[in-house]
């Protein structure tokens, strides 16, 4: 009943305010008998009331409204035009309906007394013979037709007489009431007559008087609407006004004045109250989004042919007004899930040994500093399984990708795009679209979605969001004299470079930067440079801050000054004339009164996009020449000579640099350049690969390799490009020392060098050998699918005198191991006929392989598949093409497996 | 009741005015002496932090924290195309202006006097007018000794494609 008590106070409050316009629209009306707009205004006006009125059974606020709104159809419609008789007529109604909403709002009832009656009766012959197009005069029919407009109402009454209390015994079915007022016709046509022969006005203004019971209740105002714009004028200046409080706080501090002090503490209190109070004018409770659910719950139960009971449980949790009008669409969405998938029809419930009716809760609750809101359905669950099969049905992932996903993960598959488990397609879900628009509305404000499930028990989304949106938290950082903000949602971690870490893992492909952190590739982006702000001078020394960012789809690391705290902001819009800069979400402002401007990160990122346009268009053009099974790399296209090209993996690259021809110097044979106060080797390619020879330049480019803890560097002509693209190598033709192979990459045969097997040649000894410690050079076994791969990885770990057998799968791994004694194995994940994790199990489970060490080796981006290897047993997991990495572990693991063996 | 038909427009343009004076309330950029009908003008500040906004078209100096309010400061010289660069460093005035939804801070060099104007005074702007884009005049006034430009203070709220 609670719930039916808001929504008649919502309705009484809104009542009056409409019906306080109506009295002024009446008027204009008057003054403006043309104007459809206004018309049309107030027919919805009364058709509101009239809806709502029938919704509570307030029979007699229904009738007046019903005939009112006969009235104005036909005004609306044009068929009659509005006349002072008429404008008199409905401006009585709203006087009456204004009486009624007074009664209503002090008794909860509908006033008894027979005026009302009277007036129903009046409207009702008067609406009548204007219908007819006749003068509006009640000259006419003082004897009504007993079927009027009685058929709309009817069926409406009867029901609501089934609903007791709210009706007053007194008031009658309007076709009782109709009936009622007919019957004593000789009174009421002796009202009436009078009326009929004389002008219409003088009698109709007597109505009035004694329409309107004679105390009419007054009208109590407990709600007072307000724009939204003052109450935010009214947080901004609260905010000041704690400002203007710290400054005055400090000042008292200065002059050490008791009483100021103590008075200044006095303000200080009140000031934080009053931000306090004005902070919850935004509030409303949740109950406000919750109490459409009952009725959504029950018409989608009705059309699923389910029984379900819905149980509300903290309606009065408040949060910012702005983000309850967001989560209303997701939230509808989800207990459309829960009553489409979750709860099972009665029959299966009964079947599973429950309750034929389903119970579904919607909850909301504070949980430090957020709300909690829960869907919690007792239906059938979802069954993990099901999920693996319709992702693999459509296409999203591959049999033994599903296979491996954890239940939690597979789950999770839900929140993808166009997935939908449910069996069929229903009005109601089953279209693959919901549960990923849920995820992005939520993450959108700064939540999160969660979402437990057990089999036949049923299942529960569990949605985190912040209070409100107008407060976020962020990272205050400096750069170039001023502070920006950036949004926590979309920081990852902070990245502190020294410079020597600076020199050793930030690359310098052509213009554009690159940290390896922990193995990924991760693009530097200077926001002096993003802001076009002059470079930073003398702070080299002190290294890098780097704020590594999520932008949706791509991570960056952001390069600032300096980095500040973490503190709570208040979101401010921009002006129009910085609205159009993409790199800004809005302002705010800082402690000390100054105004910030808070970065859009993905703004930012997409600024940057534009920028590689060009290097994204020639990528994209060149996988569509290159298309193979390979997985996608980022690779260093070069050339020697003119017109002879060459490609490296970027990643085994440790930066680009240019140097002058007066730097090369020649030592003892040897070719060396000075760099970072040493001198580091080069290698001109053209002593070790049958090429054309390094023309004569005033400047060289130099790819500078970092093996073993030393600098090596190539010599080369120019650099064509860095992209990102999927190459199929070719053996066949260009298959000897010191290359891979080649493919045809922008339109160009490209050869693919073995840099490890070239810088072999160069110096044996340049790569220490991890069989130095063992007797016997150790056995390895290398599964890897791509051709590409597997030759880098089997060249570099012959470089450091391993002895490697390479194979394209797992199940050809798992049978040679049958035959041959391997030290150890190194498999890539993804692989035909058997993948590095099932074969990873397999030796694990195998006691006679069971102590062999396993390293998987995958491409640059995977924390998923790292997950995945570590839960299959392997012992350790990295990236492939990080040759340092990959031979410590193989060390690492070699010497464990020789001291266990000892 | 026909006068409160909500059709008939209320608003009268306050150059127009039929008072016998009009109040200006002026200021200075360099020499160049202006003025602004004084009910456009909100409020006048000094010493506001300007917070730069790196990227803004040039006539952004930054933005400024007025009680709460964020308004975008405007550089009165570079937005009519003044030739002319206040001395580094100085401490702009801001002129609190324009509609209350979304003021915005005039940056001006020096304040002057509110002055009356006879409204019989103030003529539509010449043609061309030195260094200045004549966009941003409404009107011009011949005050003994000097001339006072009547901006146009729509212009300098909107936002300009150039």
């Amino acid at each position: 009943m609670g719930m039916e008590q808001d929504i008649l106070k919502d309705f009484l409050s809104e009542a009056k305010e409409n019906l306080e316009l109506l009295d002024q629209q009446f008027v204009e009306l008057e003054q403006d008998p043309e104007n459809a707009e206004l018309i049309k205004s107030i027919f919805r006006t009364i058709h509101t009331i009239k809806g709502t009125s029938g919704f509570f059974g307030f029979t007699t606020l229904e009738a007046i409204a019903h005939f009112a709104e006969d009235i104005l159809s036909k005004l609306r419609d044009g068929v009659i035009k509005v006349t002072e008789d008429i404008a008199t007529m409905l401006l009585k109604a709203v006087d009456y309906i204004k009486a009624i909403v007074a009664s209503l709002e002090q008794t909860g009832k509908e006033p008894t007394d027979l005026v009302y009656l009277d007036f129903v009766v009046d409207l009702r012959n008067f609406a009548e013979k204007v219908t007819k197009g006749q003068p509006a005069t009640a000259s006419s029919k003082s004897t009504p037709p007993p079927k009027a407009a009685a058929p709309a109402p009817e069926p409406k009454t009867e029901s609501q007489a089934a609903t007791p209390e709210t009706l007053a015994p007194e008031t009658p079915p309007l076709e009782a009431q109709a009936a009622a007022v007919f019957k004593p016709q000789p009174e009421q046509a002796a009202t009436h007559e009078p009326k009929a022969p004389e002008p219409p006005a003088p009698s109709e203004t007597k109505q009035p008087a004694a329409g309107p019971p004679p105390a009419a209740p007054q009208m109590t105002e407990t709600h007072v609407r307000v724009d939204v714009q003052l109450l935010d004028n009214l947080m901004n200046l609260a905010g000041e006004l704690v400002l203007s409080r710290n400054r005055l706080a400090q000042l008292a501090g200065y002059i050490n004045n008791p009483e100021l002090m103590a008075a200044n503490q006095h303000m200080s209190l009140i000031v934080t109250e009053l931000q306090e109070q004005i902070m919850k004018t935004r509030m409303q409770p949740i109950g406000n989004v919750f109490n459409k659910f009952p009725r959504i719950v029950r018409d989608l139960a009705k059309n699923a042919q389910k029984q379900v009971q819905l149980h509300i449980e903290g309606a009065e949790t408040e949060l910012d007004r702005s983000i309850i009008e967001v989560i209303k669409d997701p939230l509808t969405h989800m207990v459309r899930n829960s009553i489409d998938h979750g709860i099972e029809a009665p029959e299966i419930r009964v079947q599973k040994d429950k309750d034929p009716v389903g119970t579904l809760t919607m909850r909301a609750y504070h949980e430090g500093g957020q709300v909690i809101i829960e869907i919690e359905d007792d239906g059938a669950g979802i069954d993990p399984n099901k999920i693996r099969r319709k992702a693999v049905e459509k296409g999203l992932l591959t049999a033994e990708q599903a296979n491996a996903l954890s239940d939690r993960d597979a789950l999770l598959l839900i929140f993808q795009p166009g997935f939908s488990t449910a069996e069929k397609v229903t009005n109601i879900s089953g279209r693959g679209v919901g549960m990923d628009v849920v995820k992005t509305n939520i993450e959108k404000i700064g939540g999160t979605v969660e979402l437990q499930s057990t089999v036949n028990m049923g299942s529960v989304v569990k949605i985190k969001i912040p209070l409100t949106l107008a407060i976020i938290p962020a990272l205050i950082v400096r750069c170039a004299e001023e502070r920006y903000a950036i949004p926590q949602v979309n920081l990852v971690e902070l990245v502190h470079l020294s410079p020597e870490a600076v020199s050793r893992d930030v690359q310098l492909i052509g213009n554009a930067e690159f940290y390896r952190l922990r193995g990924q590739i991760l693009p530097l982006v200077r926001l002096r440079e993003v802001l076009h702000l002059p470079a930073e001078t003398g702070n080299e020394e002190s290294g890098l801050e780097i704020v590594v960012l999520n932008s949706g789809e791509r991570q960056f690391g952001l390069v600032v000054d300096n980095i500040n705290d973490s503190e709570e902001i208040v979101v401010k819009p921009l002006g129009r004339h910085l609205k159009h800069l993409r790199c800004y979400a809005g302002t705010t402002l800082m402690g000390d009164g100054r105004a910030a401007l808070i970065l859009d990160i993905v703004g930012i990122a997409s600024m940057l996009h534009l920028k590689a346009d060009e290097a994204l268009k020639k990528a994209k053009a060149a996988t569509a020449v290159a298309t193979g099974e390979e997985e996608k790399q980022f690779l260093l296209l070069f050339t020697v000579a003119p017109d002879e090209f060459f490609a490296i993996p970027l990643a085994l690259v440790n930066r680009l640099d240019k140097i002058n021809i007066h730097q090369l110097e020649h030592v003892a044979g040897k070719e060396v350049v000075q760099y970072r106060n040493r001198s580091m080797p080069i290698i001109r390619l053209e002593n070790y690969l049958p090429i054309a020879p390094l023309p004569e330049q005033d400047e060289y480019n130099l790819l500078v390799f970092h093996v073993n803890g030393r600098d090596i560097a190539c010599l080369v002509s120019k650099i064509e490009d860095s992209i990102n693209i999927s190459v199929n190598i070719e053996e066949e033709n260009f298959k000897q020392e010191g290359m891979i192979g080649s493919a045809i990459i922008k339109d160009r045969t490209t050869i693919f060098l073995d840099i490890y097997q070239i810088i072999n040649t160069y110096d044996p000894n340049f790569f220490a050998k991890i069989t130095e410690t063992e007797s016997m050079a150790a056995q390895v076994l290398l599964a890897e699918d791509s051709n590409f791969y597997r030759n880098i990885l089997t060249s570099y770990l012959n470089a450091a005198g391993l002895n490697v057998t390479a194979v394209e799968d797992g199940q050809k791994a798992w049978d040679l191991l049958q035959e041959e004694h391997f030290d150890i194995v190194i498999t890539d994940i993804e692989m035909p006929n058997m993948n590095g994790l099932e074969l990873t199990r397999k030796i694990k489970e195998n006691p006679a392989t069971r102590d062999l060490p396993v390293i998987a080796v995958t491409s640059l981006s995977g924390e998923e598949d790292r997950k995945r290897g570590i839960q299959a047993g392997v012992d350790d997991y990295q990236p492939k093409l990080d040759r340092d990495l990959v031979l410590r572990a193989v060390e690492r693991l070699l010497k464990i497996r020789l001291q266990n063996a000892a | 009741m026909t006068e409160n038909l909500p059709v008939q427009s209320q608003t009268t343009d306050v150059a127009v005015a039929s008072d016998t004076t009009t109040q200006f309330i002026t200021f200075y950029m360099g020499k160049h002496f202006f003025g602004m009908p004084i009910d456009l003008v909100i409020e006048i500040n000094k010493n506001l932090n300007i917070t730069s906004t790196p990227l803004a078209p040039d006539y952004v100096l930054g933005v400024v924290n007025l009680r709460g309010h964020i308004l975008t400061a405007i550089h009165l010289a570079r937005r009519i195309g003044l030739d002319y660069t206040p001395p580094e460093g100085i401490a702009f005035h801001n002129i609190i202006m324009g509609n209350r939804e979304e003021p915005i801070s005039l940056l001006v060099e020096r304040i002057g006097d509110v002055i009356s104007v006879p409204t019989a005074d103030i003529e539509p702007p010449p043609d061309l007018l030195a260094g200045i884009d004549i966009r941003y005049v409404k009107n011009v006034c011949k005050l003994p000794g000097k001339l006072l430009v009547i901006m146009n203070t729509d212009a300098l709220q909107s936002v300009s494609n150039n």
